[in-house]
């Protein structure tokens, strides 16, 4: 439970140190997207918990994924270990931040990786992806990752 | 010991009002530096430490959105830096402790538990020498996190002891100036206060407004003494205008008659008057006293239950009464209450009027209306006009007039017949003069019915001396009146017969004789007395002597003609006057018509009865010129009648006028006759009629005067019987009789009786039966001896007291006889009550007894009847032989008379005994013995 919480905080805390470049019109609906693939019970709340929210004063808009669909007017997307394993080719294209949780995710085109260590929650980051994706990653975030590729 | 500050001295309240504002200026002075000094540092050191945790707070956002607590740590470590941070502590945007740093301890453990639990959410605090902070830490406008910083406020402190030294100096010399002021105070306002404190507690015990407060300057002190100066002045004012008011409301209540109090609503007493403090508080100052002070003893003032309705605005009226000094008085109070300006109650006052005077006067006044409405005395009363105003009943009972019709009408027409008033006559000057009048008058009543009254009137006048009304006051004396007339008939008329009276005729002969003085008549006095009147009256008792008297009265009545006056002059006396007689030959005309009257008999009881009438006869001028005269006349020759036989008329002479006067000398003699010794007994023997035996002897009086010579029995017996002087004589009688009796015995050997005549008069006498009995004793002589006469007509008047008597002496063994038995009524009947042993016949009978065949008869009959009832019969005036036989005939027991022998001087009858006792000693009795 404290874990999924702090889990959910360091989503949206990473969120705040992202600077994401401007949206095409006709895909920008107002609002900071968040899109979740997969059926794990730790992310089956993560929609009730972040709607209302405002982040990057937009307000957080969370949805489930169709499978293999949804991507392209994402601002963020959470990946459970076998979706991510599932989309690999997806992640190498994304614009989106992608954030994942298994070993491998970030040598797999993802963005930011969750790591457990001693029981905290860390994280690690894909500096070169996420400058092909656009994303311009804070100071402050690369300083408290674990390791930057 | 708390310090009342009220109660102090101005100087000691000057003092503390220095003192403490003194120090509260210091204290004010340094707490204000302090407090200055404190914000300043505060501000600046805020200002300070802001400046040097911003560069924690700028490095703070990232390890706290990661969550990473080295990175935090490290961080807060910078603060190290600042020696005088002593501990920081961050929280991520939930709160929670994310690290901590600690000037003291490397340790994170140890310096975490330093920090508090949660952020406080204050942002600075200064306090317990330190100043405390929180600050917010943000990124890209989020909250992230919180930063605490506790910081040392040591130099502050060492900043704030500098000022200590310069605040006791200020202390000290505020001191001094407040003691400075406090001195200052006292000499300008302190001592002329209490001077002026001084002066108005002299004004208050003194009383004294006159007095004024000194003063100078123009300070407050100085207006105030101006101004109590004023009310000074103005109280004095007051106080003198109130004690004037004081003086002349207590001089007038002073002068009241009345009780005067007045007292406030607590009931104490405010104001009184003399008469009050004299009556009613015994000496004591009633002022500003209660009742219940004042009489503890007395009941408080009954009538306070009145005040409510007084003080309500209601002034009350009640009547009270106290015993005072002198008595009893009776007030008339008024209970009104004294209300000020705005019309509040604030006193009461009582105005009690004594009215004992009056109330006694009303009294007075009722008790006279009830005297005169209830007076057995009729009270009218008119006005000057004489027209009723007032009537009472008693005038209602005695006239008939109720008192509706008698007023408002005149006087003259309810009292016709009474003197006249003023105004109806002028000449009344009784009444115009003012005086009373007063007259028996007859009045009629309303009926008409005519009344006595003795009425008097008098004039009722007003102060100015007219007559206003007249008081009628009438009596009915009618009852007295009729008394007074009957007392008038029994003045001058006789009550038994109605004839004038002795009084009357006395007056009718004077005017007769004056009369006659004129016109020459003569008048006749005729004296009439009915014989044997007496008789009547002992024997048929008084009632039937009276109607007698009134039957011989009316007879007479009749004979009187025109101008001729029968009276009755007492007993069975009678007068009648005549007046206007031409010759004396009329006058004994007129007697023997009076005589001829009497012929028949009176019938009495239905029995008839035989009386005559002696009259003895004066004449006017011959006989005497004055009434008594006449009279005197008129009786001697009456007495002149008597002795001739009665039934009888004569005329005076002067010879009778010479035989009375002899009866007078006969009087005069025999009062001193048995002084003198100048009476002696004789004896007359008594024989038994059978046998001739001397059985006793009869004592007979005889009375020899050296002038008169020898009187006869018959002419003073009665004359000492008529005088009373029978009761010695007869005691002497009885006394020497006796004494002779037992000497007797002696001569003769045996024992005689002795026979005493006793007159009705002696049996009368006072004890006569003691009388009997010493004698007996003194004498010795047997009782049985003693024979005591008496006539029929004693024992025939039939009083208790004489049989009383009789029966007394018959117990005493003494004989008892009746005298002269025959002549008088001879009631034999009666006898048989009374205890008589003897019957004396009368010696007409023992005469008559040869000569009269009826005497004879009568005697026989006596005889018979007499020893009938055991009596002895003896007989008297035996003179014959044939009488003395004729009587033992008829059974006589005894005899005596001059057959035998005439009564005996003492010592003849001793010669007599002496020669009957030797004659006896040879043969009896036969013949007469001398």
């Amino acid at each position: 439970m404290e874990l999924a919480k702090a889990r959910l905080d360091l989503l949206t805390n990473l969120a705040r140190y992202v600077s994401w470049p401007p949206k095409a019109p006709e895909l920008d609906r107002g609002v900071f997207e968040i899109v979740v693939h997969g059926d794990d019970n730790s992310w089956a709340d993560l929609s009730r918990a972040l709607s209302g929210k405002v982040l990057k004063s937009r307000a957080i808009s969370v949805r489930r994924a169709a499978a293999g669909s949804g991507w392209i007017e994402a601002d963020m997307v959470v990946l459970s270990r076998a979706d991510s394993l599932r989309l690999r080719s997806e992640l190498t294209n994304s614009k989106a931040l992608t954030v994942g949780e298994r070993d491998g995710f970030l040598e797999d085109g993802g963005i930011i990786n969750l790591l457990l260590i001693r029981g905290k929650l860390r994280f690690e980051v894909n500096q070169t992806r996420a400058r092909q994706a656009g994303l311009h990653l804070s100071a402050w975030l690369l300083r408290a990752a674990e390791t930057i590729l | 010991m708390a310090i009342r500050i009220d109660f102090q001295s101005l100087r000691f309240k000057l003092l503390a009002v220095a003192a403490i504002s003194s120090l509260a200026g210091a204290l004010v002075v340094l707490v204000g530096l302090a407090a200055y000094e404190a914000r300043d540092f505060r501000e600046r050191r805020v200002a300070e430490v802001k400046t040097l945790t911003q560069v924690v707070r700028l490095n703070l956002h990232a390890p706290l959105n990661f969550r990473d607590p080295m990175s935090t740590e490290e961080t807060l470590a910078t603060l190290r830096a600042f020696g005088d941070v002593e501990q920081a502590c961050a929280y991520d945007a939930d709160g929670r402790l994310i690290a901590a740093y600690s000037r003291e301890t490397r340790a994170l453990r140890l310096a975490l538990a330093d920090c508090p639990m949660s952020p406080p959410v204050w942002s600075e605090k200064f306090g317990d020498y330190r100043l405390e902070m929180v600050e917010t830490v943000r990124y890209a406008e989020e909250v992230v996190g919180r930063l605490y910083t506790r910081w040392t406020v040591l130099p502050m402190i060492d900043r704030l002891g500098a000022y200590l030294p310069f605040a006791h100096m200020l202390a000290v010399a505020l001191l001094v100036a407040a003691a400075l002021l406090v001195w200052a105070a006292r000499r300008l306002v302190t001592d002329p206060l209490r001077r002026l404190a001084a002066f108005a507690g002299e004004v208050n015990a003194t009383r004294n407004y006159h007095l004024r407060a000194p003063h100078s300057g123009s300070d407050e002190i100085s207006e105030l003494a101006v101004a109590i100066n004023e009310v000074l002045a103005t109280t004095e004012r007051n106080w003198r205008e109130t004690r004037e008011s004081r003086d002349l409301l207590q001089a007038i209540i002073d002068r009241a008659p009345a009780v005067i109090y007045v007292k406030d609503l607590n009931g104490r007493y405010l104001l009184v008057n003399n008469r009050f403090r004299a009556i009613r508080s015994a000496g004591l100052d009633p002022i500003g006293k209660t009742d219940v002070e004042l009489f503890p003893s007395a009941p408080t003032d009954a009538y306070a239950v009145l005040d409510e309705r007084v003080l309500a605005g209601e002034p009350v009226a009640f009547e009270r009464t106290t015993r005072e000094a002198d008595g009893e008085h009776a007030y008339v109070a008024q209970r009104f209450a004294l209300v000020n300006e705005e019309g509040v109650a604030f006193a009461i006052c009582t105005v009690e009027n004594d009215f004992t005077e009056r109330r006694r006067d009303e009294d007075e006044i009722k008790k006279l209306v009830r005297t005169v409405a209830q007076s057995p005395v009729s009270v009218v009363m008119t006005d000057a006009e004489g027209v009723i105003e007032y009537v009472n009943p008693k005038f209602s009972q005695l006239s008939g007039f109720h008192a509706a019709e008698a007023i408002g009408r005149p006087l003259s027409e309810i009292k016709p017949g009474l003197p006249p008033l003023p105004g109806a006559a002028p000449e009344c000057n009784d009444l115009e003069g003012g005086r009373v009048v007063q007259a028996e008058v007859r009045i009629p009543d309303r009926n008409g019915d005519m009344r006595w009254e003795s009425v008097s009137i008098s004039p009722i006048r007003n102060a100015r001396g007219e007559v206003t009304h007249f008081v009628v006051l009438g009596e009915d004396i009618s009852v007295r009146k009729s008394f007074e007339e009957q007392l008038l008939r029994q003045a001058h008329y006789d009550a038994v017969t109605g004839l004038p009276n002795r009084v009357l005729a006395m007056d009718r002969l004077a005017v007769a004789l004056a009369h006659a003085v004129r016109t020459r008549d003569i008048v006749a006095v005729m004296f009439i007395d009915l014989d044997h009147f007496k008789n009547v009256n002992d024997t048929l008792g008084h009632e039937s002597g009276d109607r007698l008297l009134k039957l011989a009265a009316a007879r007479l009545a009749k004979l009187m003609r025109q101008g001729n006056t029968l009276a009755r002059l007492g007993g069975d006396e009678f007068i009648v006057i005549a007046p206007g007689i031409a010759e004396p030959e009329w006058a004994d005309h007129i007697a023997g018509r009076i005589l001829n009257a009497f012929t028949r008999p009176f019938e009495l009881d239905g029995n008839d009865l035989y009386v005559t009438a002696s009259i003895g006869i004066s004449l006017f001028p011959k006989d005497g010129d004055t009434p008594e005269q006449l009279l005197k006349h008129a009786d001697i020759a009456m007495y002149k009648s008597k002795a001739g036989g009665r039934n009888a008329s004569h005329f005076y002479t002067p010879e009778l006028q010479s035989r009375a006067r002899r009866r007078l000398e006969l009087e005069g003699h025999l009062r001193s006759a048995l002084e003198r010794g100048e009476f002696e007994l004789h004896y007359q023997p008594m024989f038994g009629v059978s046998d001739g035996r001397l059985v006793g002897a009869e004592a007979l009086i005889r009375w020899v005067n050296p002038v008169l010579g020898r009187v006869p029995p018959d002419d003073f017996i009665p004359l000492a019987e008529e005088n009373g002087t029978i009761v010695p004589i007869g005691e002497w009688v009885l006394r020497r009789a006796c004494l002779a009796a037992r000497r007797w015995e002696e001569a003769i050997g045996y024992p005689l009786r002795i026979a005493v005549n006793v007159s009705a008069r002696q049996l009368r006498g006072l004890n006569f039966v003691g009388l009997v009995e010493d004698v007996i004793r003194e004498s010795g002589l047997d009782p049985a001896l003693l024979e005591l006469e008496m006539t029929e007509r004693l024992v025939l008047s039939d009083a208790p007291e004489t049989k009383l008597m009789l029966e007394q002496l018959d117990a005493m063994g003494v004989r008892l006889s009746i005298d002269d038995f025959g002549t008088g009524y001879s009631a034999l009947g009666y006898l048989k009550r009374y205890p008589f042993n003897v019957l004396k016949i009368d010696k007409s009978f023992v005469q008559n007894v040869l000569v009269e065949q009826s005497d004879a008869a009568v005697a026989s009959a006596i005889v018979g009847m007499g020893h009938g009832m055991e009596m002895e019969i003896v007989a008297e005036g035996v003179e014959t032989a044939e009488q003395l036989g004729a009587l033992r005939d008829l059974g006589c027991d005894i005899a005596q008379g001059y057959w035998f022998s005439r009564p005996l001087p003492d010592t003849e009858f001793a010669e007599f005994l002496h020669r009957y006792r030797e004659s006896r000693a040879g043969s009896t009795v036969s013949a007469t013995v001398g």
